[in-house]
């Protein structure tokens, strides 16, 4: 690990500040995985800025929604009691990740700003756009059965390691930024971005924004949520696929409203609008559910290692929306 | 890059340290300290050798920064034994055999003792689901479990 | 006072362990010791045409970088040459103790650092610039031989071509009323002890001298090889501090070991090596590489006629030891069974891939899963019962000792000494409700679940020889301390010898010392590895014991003018039985036969309270194990869940049951990582690509089931305490017993399952297939 600056900040606006007094300047959260990536020689920045020294909390909003601060610990929003009544999906999202010491560490802020667990971009012997761009990617060709099926690029076959963006994008959070320029927010389904021929280029952030809050709008079916996690080992593993769901079926067994979103298959956390789409005001029937997986993963692209993964995917969207219709009494 | 001094609590006594900003808690207990309980085997939070307890909460110190531990409240596998008599856990894994090497069973001991904390009375799956960071090869995973349910019957004898 | 052997007590090694007190090579801490980190080739083949090590040695708090030609300024040899003891042509296969100018295997050491620091050190290995010459390479062993050489100076990665057998197969085959044919495939992995490898060569002010401080399985090989490579004399001291496991990894001399303690004599300074996970998955050996095509013959009653076929064995990139693992798999491959005739064709060759020798099992375990997966065929094809299979070939009880035609590599016969697996198998099913499971495996698939079973037999010579060394001393202040050869690698070494040794003095575990691994304890040992050391060791410890009692009682009989047979040993005495008061302690003892300058001495006894025991034996003790996996298959995702395990273990008289447990609990989960989740992933480059613990998954908790353990305690008469070694035996069947089980499970979609590990992927596509056909 190369030696750096290190500076706490009291506030956003300090932090943005430490920020611009370096070229290559870095946000820290929990560190969970900044710091592994800095031990890796992979990230090497001049200055780190603490800011987990920023407001932690976690806010009721008026409309029923909550507010998340971006430093706030894992382990504190998967087990606030508002996060597991209200959105289950997000905290059993949460508890299928890391482990219990990482989840006391990690931030939400930066567990939104996880990075791949692609091979080739932790070996810096290996080719990879996403380190050096133009540089040429190893995985295309190598050993790809972790990799992504959905949004993928010549350039890059990168998956986004987080299970509880999954549930972030299924529920529709928004997330707050502040930066040199002021504040803003996003969609978080729009902070990530597919690789294209850019794939170093990873969110939508501007130099020097920093996520300060995540807000969950109001999603009162969200009770009926859940989310399914299929890896290789039954703990501490990255997925394969997950899927974050919420269904809200009619008394006459039709989809009144759907979430869905994806994990372990792309660039970033993926929200099935198709499937969505396809589900709404369809009776919510197995049938239906194959058939609106069948939509979502349409243009999925097979590497050599990773093609069981469409089949995958399909099948555990199929299975989550079918114990959800099941749960509300739907279903066949 | 400069060192800088920071101030804590390790296992109850106020303590001061010079680091830099790129030493990490590991590093921090073995080499100021002579603490070598927490241990790196993975060095990537992957394997929960080096657990320590910062404010109460079990971490990773791999990946600890040791700056950060300014202002806490430390305790190390060292700090569990006060007055040299085994605490209830520890008691539990020797009757029950939960170690062989030795080399992740601080790590073990601590999360151990966490789960207990906040689970008085957990069963078998709470117990597989709490300690799934902590990797042991020589896999004593079945008599961990089983020094888990007794160190928390001999906490409940204790607190009665 | 209770017996010894055979108690379950708490161990001697405990208590520093769980306070976070244990000493491990890493806690050891010297004054003004510097730190090693070693540059590693990226490429899987590689000419080197040169190393700039300028920037690397302009970098603040950098001592030296060196490369083979610095520390061949210190050593006899540029190679790490051994002696071959198979015979097996190994000149161009030992290791170098950095890379000779070419590299060939990614991960192989090139260079190295010595700096103030580890961060210094490492930093400065990524400005070593390494000029290279990329070659073409072999990353399957399918390919290997007809493939382009591994390195330059090899004709043919091929080492060596053997045939293992004994009958006649033709005959056999020709008679058969069926034969079926069978593929396999284990794929290779990793120790991955918690505690990596690591050493600390001190260079020792008070008389120069070199102690070098390690995390091995083997003390008195790696000071011997030392001392060879470097010229040195025996002030070469090793010392084994306390080894976060070892698993077989640790048992090699590495580049690193003999490269460190170069460049120590080179500099004249004190270092540190302590390897991080990243270099282990490259740099500790691997194994379970092998490629089975077998054949085997059965008559109408599915006994077994004979077994033909071949295997094929990827060794990597170097031999750091004598490449026997292949001999292990192919000559006990027939395991428990009455085989009548075997034929197998080994093909032993190299790749561009890490070294390979011994993790946990050596070759054993790949053996079981060829057998047991022959004989789930022919079950299959013939309709029957997988246990009624086996049952009709188990060597029957009446047949032991029971010859099998080959010879271990010592040239000795195998000749199973003891045991009785029908009877085994009977139990373990009876315990696993294997009859009524059909019954539950039907009701389950009525709901869409799909339950499985399977069983698996394992046999292992444990207690390879030829000796273990074990001396017993009994100092003038009554202390008892045992030196033996042994490597105590956490598996409760120390507990087990304490047991033998206190038991024979009538004194508790806790009196006894026990220091390991220490080559100025013992001037011989062998240390740990093939299940070995409570046979070896604890046969020698106990003769040693028993030795130094005698002794005590001859002087005591003396001292008490009673007769020898009257005295009895209890609490560090010896006394007379009936008439306690009548004793003498063994401090006096020992004080009186250490002699006193000039004075008179006891007659007929020699001197010393002590005596040093080399027990000899070729002949291994036959250790078996059945074992029974209840498994549930999600058919969807290709999710295994083992719901049920039962071991029973038949490894003679125990020493101490509990730290028996504790061994078999821990080889059936090696083999659960086996059989499904250790894929040491390569990709088409020869580039390894499951470097971390979070791509290489062992298994956890939620992994494993709480496992059944039962015993049989069948003596073996060939040692003096009746013991069988039990280290690697869980291992051994787990992964058959698992596979069998999946396979049981899918039964309704065909799927047949010819590899370990078997992930979720290729059930899926298994699956898949099997509802096509």
């Amino acid at each position: 690990m190369r030696p750096f600056l290190y500076e706490k900040a009291a506030d956003a606006a300090e932090a943005v500040h430490f920020f611009a007094q370096r070229a290559q300047a870095k946000y820290l959260g929990g560190g969970t995985n900044l710091v592994d990536l800095m031990r890796e020689n992979i990230e090497r920045p001049e200055i780190v800025i603490d800011v987990t020294g920023l407001s932690r909390e976690i806010r009721d909003v008026d409309d029923g929604g909550l507010v998340i601060d971006a430093g706030t610990k894992n382990t504190t929003v998967a087990s606030h009691r508002t996060v597991r009544e209200r959105y289950p999906v997000l905290a059993q999202a949460i508890l299928a990740g890391a482990s219990a010491q990482i989840r006391n560490m990690a931030t939400v802020g930066g567990n939104l700003m996880q990075r791949t667990r692609c091979y080739y971009f932790y070996d810096d012997a290996a080719r990879c756009n996403k380190r050096e761009r133009g540089k040429g990617c190893d995985a295309i060709e190598g050993f790809n059965r972790i990799h992504a099926i959905l949004g993928a690029s010549s350039h890059c076959v990168a998956t986004h390691p987080s299970d509880m963006c999954v549930a972030l994008a299924a529920l529709d959070a928004i997330v707050y930024l502040e930066g040199p320029q002021g504040a803003r927010h996003l969609r978080l389904v729009d902070l990530h971005r597919l690789p294209g021929d850019t794939p170093d280029i990873e969110t939508e952030l501007r130099a020097g924004e920093l996520i300060t809050a995540v807000e969950i709008p109001a999603l009162p079916f969200a009770i009926r949520s859940t989310y399914r996690k299929v890896r290789d080992r039954s703990s501490y593993a990255f997925a394969l696929v997950s899927v974050a769901a919420a269904l809200d079926v009619d008394d006459k067994g039709n989809v009144r409203d759907v979430r869905l979103a994806l994990g372990g298959v792309a660039h970033k956390p993926w929200r099935a609008t198709a499937a969505e789409q396809a589900l709404r005001g369809a009776p919510a029937s197995e049938e239906n559910f194959r058939r609106a997986a069948e939509a979502e993963l349409k243009d999925a692209v097979g590497l050599a290692g990773n093609a069981f993964k469409i089949e995958l995917a399909k099948r555990v969207i199929v299975n989550t929306l079918q114990k959800l219709a099941m749960e509300s009494g739907a279903g066949s | 890059m400069t060192a800088r001094t920071i101030h804590f609590t390790l296992n109850g006594a106020p303590v001061t340290a010079d680091i830099k900003p790129h030493h990490n808690l590991v590093e921090l207990l073995q080499t100021h300290f002579g603490l070598t309980g927490a241990r790196e085997s993975c060095g990537q939070g992957l394997c929960g050798c080096c657990t320590v307890l910062v404010d109460g909460r079990a971490v990773s110190g791999c990946l600890f920064l040791a700056v950060r531990i300014d202002g806490t409240e430390v305790v190390t596998i060292e700090g569990l034994d006060a007055g040299g008599k085994l605490n209830p856990m520890q008691e539990a894994f020797v009757e029950t055999g939960a170690f062989q090497c030795g080399y992740c069973t601080p790590g073990f001991i601590l999360m151990a003792n966490q789960l207990l904390d906040a689970h008085p009375d957990p069963d078998d799956d709470q117990i597989r689901h709490y300690l799934s960071g902590n990797l042991c090869r020589c896999a004593a995973y079945p008599q961990i479990i089983d020094a888990v349910k007794l160190a928390a019957k001999k906490r409940k004898t204790i607190a009665a | 006072m209770p017996p010894l052997i055979g108690a379950r007590i708490p161990r001697i090694e405990d208590e520093p362990l769980l306070r976070g007190r244990g000493r491990f090579v890493d806690d050891i801490l010297l004054p003004g010791m510097l730190h090693v980190a070693f540059v590693r080739s990226p490429h899987p083949h590689a000419l080197i045409r040169g190393i700039d090590m300028s920037a690397a040695l302009a970098l603040p708090g950098v001592h030296a970088v060196l490369d083979l030609n610095d520390l061949a300024k210190v050593m006899t040899n540029r190679r790490m040459v051994r002696h071959s003891n198979s015979g097996m042509p190994l000149e161009k296969a030992w290791l170098f103790a950095l890379a000779n100018g070419e590299v060939s295997y990614v991960g192989e050491p090139v260079a190295l650092v010595v700096a103030c620091d580890r961060y210094v050190a490492e930093d400065a290995c990524a400005l070593v610039a390494v000029d290279y010459d990329v070659q073409a390479y072999v990353a399957d062993v399918r390919k290997a031989a007809n493939g382009p050489p591994i390195r330059r100076e090899l004709t043919s990665n091929v080492i060596t071509t053997y045939k293992v057998g004994f009958g006649d197969t033709d005959a056999a085959f020709n008679t058969a009323a069926h034969v079926f044919k069978q593929e396999l495939w284990q794929h290779r992995g990793g120790a991955h002890s918690i505690e990596t490898r690591g050493l600390i060569a001190e260079l020792r002010g008070a008389d120069g001298g070199i102690t070098v401080h390690a995390s091995t399985q083997k003390a008195h090989d790696l000071q011997q090889q030392l001392m060879t490579l470097l010229d040195c004399d025996e002030s070469l001291r090793v010392m084994t501090p306390d080894v976060g496991g070892g698993f077989g990894a640790k048992l090699c001399v590495y580049s690193e070991d003999v490269a460190v303690v170069a460049a120590a004599k080179l500099l004249k300074r004190s270092l540190k090596w302590i390897e991080d996970r990243r270099e282990y998955f490259t740099s500790a050996v691997h194994e379970r590489d092998q490629y089975w095509t077998l054949e085997i013959a059965v008559d109408t009653s599915a006994k077994v006629l004979g077994i033909r076929g071949k295997l094929l064995h990827d060794t990597g990139a170097y031999t750091p030891q004598d490449p026997n693992i292949p001999y292990n798999s192919a000559s006990t491959m027939s395991g428990p069974y009455v085989i009548p005739a075997l034929a197998i064709d080994v093909t032993i060759a190299m790749t561009n891939k890490t070294p390979v020798s011994s993790v946990r099992g050596a070759g054993y375990p790949q053996a079981a899963f060829a057998m047991e997966r022959l004989l789930d065929h022919v079950a299959r094809e013939m309709n029957l019962d997988r246990a009624e299979v086996r049952r009709r070939n188990l060597i029957p009880q009446a047949k032991m000792p029971y010859l099998k035609p080959i010879k271990a590599r010592s040239g000795v016969t195998i000749q199973y000494d003891s045991g009785d697996y029908p009877a085994c198998q009977a139990e373990v099913l009876k315990v696993a409700g294997w009859d009524d499971f059909p019954k539950r495996q039907a009701e389950t698939r009525k709901a869409g679940r799909y339950l499985g079973i399977g069983l698996a037999h394992g046999v292992k010579g444990t207690g390879r020889g030829p000796f273990e060394s074990g001396l017993v001393r009994i100092s003038r202040n009554g202390r008892v301390t045992v030196y033996t050869g042994a490597a105590a690698i956490g598996q409760g070494l120390q507990t087990a010898m304490a047991q033998i040794c206190a038991s024979e003095l009538g004194l508790a575990a806790e009196d006894v010392q026990v220091v390991a691994g220490d080559t100025a304890g013992v001037s011989l040992g062998l240390g740990a590895f093939a299940s070995r050391q409570t046979v070896t060791a604890g046969s020698s410890v106990h003769l040693a014991a028993k030795s130094v009692a005698e002794k005590a009682r001859k002087v005591a009989s003396h001292l008490l003018e009673a007769d020898e047979r009257d005295l009895e040993f209890a609490n560090g005495e010896v006394r007379v039985a009936g008439a306690p008061q009548l004793s003498v302690k063994l401090s006096e003892i020992a004080r009186i036969l250490q002699g006193a300058p000039g004075y008179g001495f006891p007659p007929g006894v020699e001197p010393g309270l002590e005596a040093n025991v080399n027990h000899r034996t070729d002949a291994l003790s036959y250790a078996n194990g059945c074992h029974v996996a209840e498994v549930e298959v999600d058919a969807e995702t290709g999710g295994v869940r083992i719901v049920n395990y039962v071991a029973l273990q038949d490894s003679g008289v125990l020493i101490n049951p509990m730290m028996v447990d504790g061994q078999i609990h821990g080889g059936v989960t090696h083999g659960i990582g086996n059989a499904l989740l250790e894929w040491m992933g390569y990709d088409d480059a020869g580039q390894p690509v499951t470097t971390t613990l979070a791509d290489y998954l062992l298994p956890t908790a939620t992994d494993v089931p709480m496992l059944q353990t039962l015993y049989k305690e069948t003596p073996s008469p060939l040692n003096p305490l009746g013991v069988k070694g039990v280290g690697e035996s869980g291992t051994i069947p787990a992964a058959a017993a698992i596979v069998s089980a999946i396979e049981n499970a899918l039964e309704p979609f065909g799927v047949h399952i010819a590899q370990t590990p078997i992930r979720p992927e290729k059930l899926i596509e298994l699956i898949r297939a099997g509802k096509r056909s």
